[in-house]
């Protein structure tokens, strides 16, 4: 046996379990979508493109096309998702500039509160914020205190005094930045990071001001990371349910996850949940070839 | 120090941004912790310290059977889940790095995509192939761990490669050159430079299937197959005891426990610069 | 009326292999006819009438493998097969251990132990999370139960279908002629109580504080009203997150406004689509939560009014009470006609090994002190027992005044209606309305 196998073989058990369990449970998803359900409202994929049933795929892409309730979810999850992306790289953007660039001795401990998120429980995180935003929580209290809650039931982003938690788009929009932004940051500072310092020296000296020397040099070297820290946050952030459940449980905070969850975990008509998951996916697809295709030349890049 | 010529330029409102970011991301969860040493049942109001919630006779962590069922059942898919996917995944780095000719590619290709698929598309589409094409294993712990194994693998796989790439080949080749037999060369020189790396993606793998949540809920069956991070999903939406808080804390003080453990092994086998590599990584 | 004697059920096996062969037929009529009814659910509609002979008759709605979907005015007598018979008379109890499946915390650890005690043997528990994952579980043959709890009217005809049941010996259960309700001694989905013996009923009604809600509730005209009238709790008011329950109140409301009968298991696409637009008009008004967290946010005060289970108020006045809150700020108003009331039963698993030890197990919860105490200590849902009484309950201070209604009556549940299995084309109906509403 050549040495050539022998590798091969070794991979063998890890592609074996990714082909069964990821390949195929794919496939499942494909099947059932362009399946039927039997009289027990069960479904009954097609595994044979040949049988493909599109039937429901069509209702629920007529419903999208007739502005019903899937177009609406998912207007408001694209809308979501904007928002707390733009929202995050405002935020993120400096901490990570600052992360890579200026924090000097403090740069361990900076890290550190960089990552440290990510090791604590999204959900723990979240019922974090559930406890400081409950009606007489300390989060409501300091709002309260420092005028912020005025300025939410100004803009109309905050229905009522104290009521952070009785079902309001910014909350949830809130919540999905503190949830994500961690998957943001790291990204951008490692892009941050990576660019030569003599490069922005050059520009200095060629007479740019501090401003134009950021915007011509640094912002556009650290594109990659912006791109690859937003593909990382979008993702899940698409794919999220539990955030709007948590901190509003109101319909008129429901994303296509809520959705996706009603479908298929919770009630009784898998097929259509497999549908709208199917149709997320593909339109993820798209935002997944692209994420992988900037990794894999960061990857080169690193290699060389 | 250009920025102490100049005080309000850039990067001092960029200092007090990084701050108030950290402090802000952190503090919540600090002062969660915090209530779960309340001496009251409030999530809201400080009523005194106390231990109660952790070791007290009623409704505590370590007497409530539902809070240490989730706590139990939590670290024994942890424990398989590392038991399954380190191997998987450290044999899948090895044999894709050095794997010649066709495929290699397309293999990488499908090793990185449960990195970038959100997981509630992976959580229906496993519920439904548990549901279609296994019935026999069905919904429940084998479910579960074969979910998280298939999301986690790939992270081992990433790490493990990592370090492959920087170790280079050197070694395998000197010891091939001392006649070293292939499976000493694996065996006795490659693995043990791998260590670090090996014990790294375990503690990883670890602390990923701990703070999963969507995928472990999924695949659960029944009430005995219920994680810590579904039970918090479950009771924040209702009005929980600090027993909530407390068994939140405890996960992630094992969580980090197991990071922290992890971080001394690799920075003592490898030393300081590739430990950066692995925060790093640990993106 | 029919009889699965008259019309052997396909098991699911069988149905999935006719499903398969039905599917391909279809896509295949489906490319000539230019793609139409390629949402019809496989075996639909397979054992009636067809073609223009359909139009002769009203459709009735079937279930699975073609049985008759029970109804009040089409009450179900389940045959007893050959293969499945009860057990024989006066048989001694095995040893056990007894395996139950059930909900979890829906039964009384004491009163478990009792048992135990009782018959010197062992209870083991394991739980489900929904009735659809119990349903499939049983069916999977791969675990043997002895008595299985918490699965109700709209199950049953998916319990027999998949054959899971194993038919009672009633000389096991005297305390069924003895305690329980006249109403649930014979229901419709199971004549004679041929498989099944009830375990707890509850209503669907309104909880709300009443030091927080201004309204007297109870004395409106429609009482139902009130959610479409709380621009005042905006934020703090809560729907139940189950899309039959859910629905089935504007139902409720439009009918009690014009003075008739709803049908609460319709399957008049117009009927339901209302159903959900008056939903969607709440959450304007209240912006209102979908949870069934009511036994815990109505207590704390997060909600202040909540569409409830009658249970769920008993077991928040019980346990979840914070520090200096008494449980009379809480309030329960239940229909006492042509509204939601529900039942949930006990039954014995076909492939039990413990068949005698299983029924002195429904018999041991069908007992008047056994029940009176898994309610008030425990599950706070009300057993159809002839004994319990809101009064008495009321007198001993278990239960303040308010929450009257919460426990469940005779009349009340004569006079409501059951949430019951749909044919799948009226599930997807349902399914459709409530996904437009949860879409805000």
């Amino acid at each position: 046996m050549s040495s050539r196998w022998t590798w091969r073989l070794v991979a063998l058990p890890g592609v074996a379990w990714l082909s069964v369990f990821f390949l195929v449970s794919f496939y499942a998803v494909v099947s059932v979508a362009l399946g039927n359900q039997d009289t027990l409202s069960q479904p009954v994929p097609f595994w044979n493109p040949l049988d493909w049933n599109v039937g429901y795929l069509g209702s629920v892409l007529s419903n999208i096309w007739h502005g019903g309730q899937f177009l609406t979810v998912f207007v408001r999850t694209v809308a979501f998702v904007a928002l707390a992306l733009g929202l995050s790289l405002l935020i993120g953007y400096p901490v990570a500039y600052f992360a890579a660039r200026h924090a000097g001795k403090w740069r361990g401990l900076v890290l550190l509160g960089l990552i440290l998120p990510f090791w604590i429980n999204y959900l723990m995180r979240m019922l974090a914020w559930i406890n400081l935003l409950s009606a007489d929580g300390w989060g409501t209290r300091v709002l309260h205190d420092l005028g912020i809650e005025r300025v939410f039931l100004a803009l109309g982003l905050l229905s009522s005094r104290g009521g952070w938690l009785d079902g309001q788009s910014s909350t949830v929009v809130l919540a999905l930045v503190y949830g994500y932004i961690p998957f943001l940051i790291l990204p951008l500072y490692a892009a941050l990071d990576r660019i030569d310092e003599r490069q922005i020296e050059a520009a200095r000296d060629l007479g740019a001001s501090r401003f134009s020397a950021f915007r011509r040099v640094t912002l556009p070297l650290s594109v990659p990371g912006i791109l690859a820290g937003t593909v990382l946050v979008a993702l899940p952030m698409f794919g999220d349910y539990y955030t709007p459940d948590l901190v509003s449980a109101s319909t008129s905070t429901n994303m296509i996850g809520n959705q996706i969850d009603q479908f298929t975990r919770q009630g009784s008509e898998k097929v259509s949940g497999a549908v709208l998951t199917l149709l997320l996916a593909l339109v993820l697809l798209g935002l997944m070839f692209y994420y992988l295709r900037t990794t894999r030349r960061a990857g080169a890049e690193a290699a060389e | 120090m250009s920025w102490l010529r100049n005080p309000w330029g850039r990067p001092r409102v960029l200092g007090l941004m990084t701050v108030l970011y950290i402090l802000w991301s952190v503090t919540p969860v600090a002062i969660a912790i915090l209530f779960a040493f309340n001496n009251g049942r409030s999530r809201t109001t400080w009523q005194g310290f106390s231990f109660k919630w952790f070791t007290g006779s009623v409704g505590s962590v370590f007497h409530d059977p539902a809070l240490q069922g989730a706590l139990k059942h939590t670290l024994l898919l942890a424990a398989i889940c590392v038991a399954l996917a380190t191997p998987l995944g450290v044999s899948l780095a090895l044999g894709l790095q050095r794997w010649r000719g066709r495929g290699g590619g397309t293999v990488n290709t499908l090793m990185l995509f449960p990195l970038v698929t959100p997981e509630i598309v992976m959580g229906v589409a496993l519920l439904l192939l548990f549901l279609r094409v296994f019935p026999g294993i069905g919904l429940g712990t084998e479910a579960q761990v074969i979910g998280q194994v298939t999301f986690t693998l790939s992270y081992v796989v990433v790490m493990v490669r990592a370090r492959l790439v920087s170790i280079g080949r050197e070694y395998e080749e000197a010891a091939a050159d001392l006649g070293a037999p292939p499976r000493d060369q694996l065996f006795r020189v490659l693995l043990p430079l791998l260590a670090p790396a090996i014990i790294a993606s375990a503690a990883i793998t670890f602390a990923l299937s701990i703070d999963d949540f969507v995928v472990t809920q999924y695949l659960s069956s029944d009430a005995s197959t219920t994680t810590v991070s579904m039970l918090l999903y479950s009771s924040a939406r209702g009005a929980p005891t600090p027993a909530l808080n407390a068994i939140a804390t405890v996960a992630l003080l094992i969580t980090l426990a197991t990071l922290a453990l992890a971080f001394l092994v690799y920075r003592r086998f490898a030393g300081g610069r590739d430990a950066t590599a692995v925060a790093a990584l640990e993106v | 009326m029919g009889h699965p004697r008259d019309r052997p059920g396909f098991t699911r096996r069988q149905l999935l292999h006719r499903a398969a062969g039905t599917a391909v037929g279809l896509t295949g009529a489906g490319l000539v006819a230019g793609c139409e009814n390629t949402t019809t659910p496989i075996g639909a509609g397979g054992g009636g009438p067809s073609g223009a002979a359909a139009q002769l008759v009203v459709a009735k709605p079937t279930g699975p493998g073609g049985l008759p979907l029970p109804r009040p005015d089409n009450a179900v007598t389940w045959a007893i097969t050959d293969q499945n018979k009860p057990i024989l008379d006066g048989r001694p109890a095995e040893r056990g251990p007894l395996r139950l499946y059930n909900y979890a915390d829906y039964v009384d650890p004491i009163v478990v132990k009792r048992f135990e005690k009782k018959f010197h043997t062992s209870v083991q528990i394991a739980t489900y999370n929904s009735a659809d994952e119990a349903i499939a579980k049983l069916a999977s043959g791969a675990v043997a139960f002895d008595v299985i709890i918490g699965l109700s009217a709209s199950n049953i005809v998916n319990l027999i279908a998949q054959r899971v049941l194993q038919p009672l010996n009633h000389s096991y259960l005297s305390n069924l002629s003895k305690n329980i309700w006249p109403e649930l001694q014979d229901p419709f989905y199971d004549r004679g109580s041929r498989y099944t013996v009830p375990y707890v009923v509850w209503l669907d009604g309104i909880g709300w504080r009443n030091d927080k809600v201004r309204e007297d509730i109870a004395a409106m005209d429609v009482p139902w009203d009130i959610f479409w009238h709380s621009q005042a709790y905006r934020g703090r008011v809560g729907l139940l997150d189950d899309k039959r329950d859910a629905l089935s109140m504007p139902m409720q409301r439009i009918a009690m406004r014009n003075g008739v009968r709803p049908d609460l298991n319709t399957e008049d696409p117009v009927v339901v689509a209302t159903a959900g637009q008056q939903l969607s008009q709440l959450s304007r008004i209240c912006n209102i939560k979908v949870t069934i967290t009511d036994y815990q946010t109505l207590p704390e005060g997060k909600t202040v009014l909540h569409h409830s289970w009658s249970g769920d108020l008993l077991s928040g006045a019980f346990y979840y009470m914070p520090k200096g809150v008494k449980p009379d700020v809480l309030s329960f108003w239940g229909p006492p006609r042509n509204g939601v009331v529900q039942n949930d039963f006990l039954c014995i698993g076909r492939s039990s090994k413990s068949p005698v030890l299983a029924h002195h197990f429904l018999e041991h919860l069908l007992d008047q002190k056994n029940a009176y105490d898994n309610m008030v200590n425990f599950v706070g849902y009300t057993p159809p027992q002839n004994a319990i009484d809101a009064k008495a309950l009321i007198k001993k201070g278990l239960i303040p005044k308010s929450l009257t209604d919460a426990v469940v009556r005779p009349d009340q549940f004569a006079a409501n209606q059951e949430l019951l299995q749909l044919s799948v084309g009226g599930e997807r109906l349902w399914d459709d309305a409530w996904s437009k509403f949860k879409a805000g």
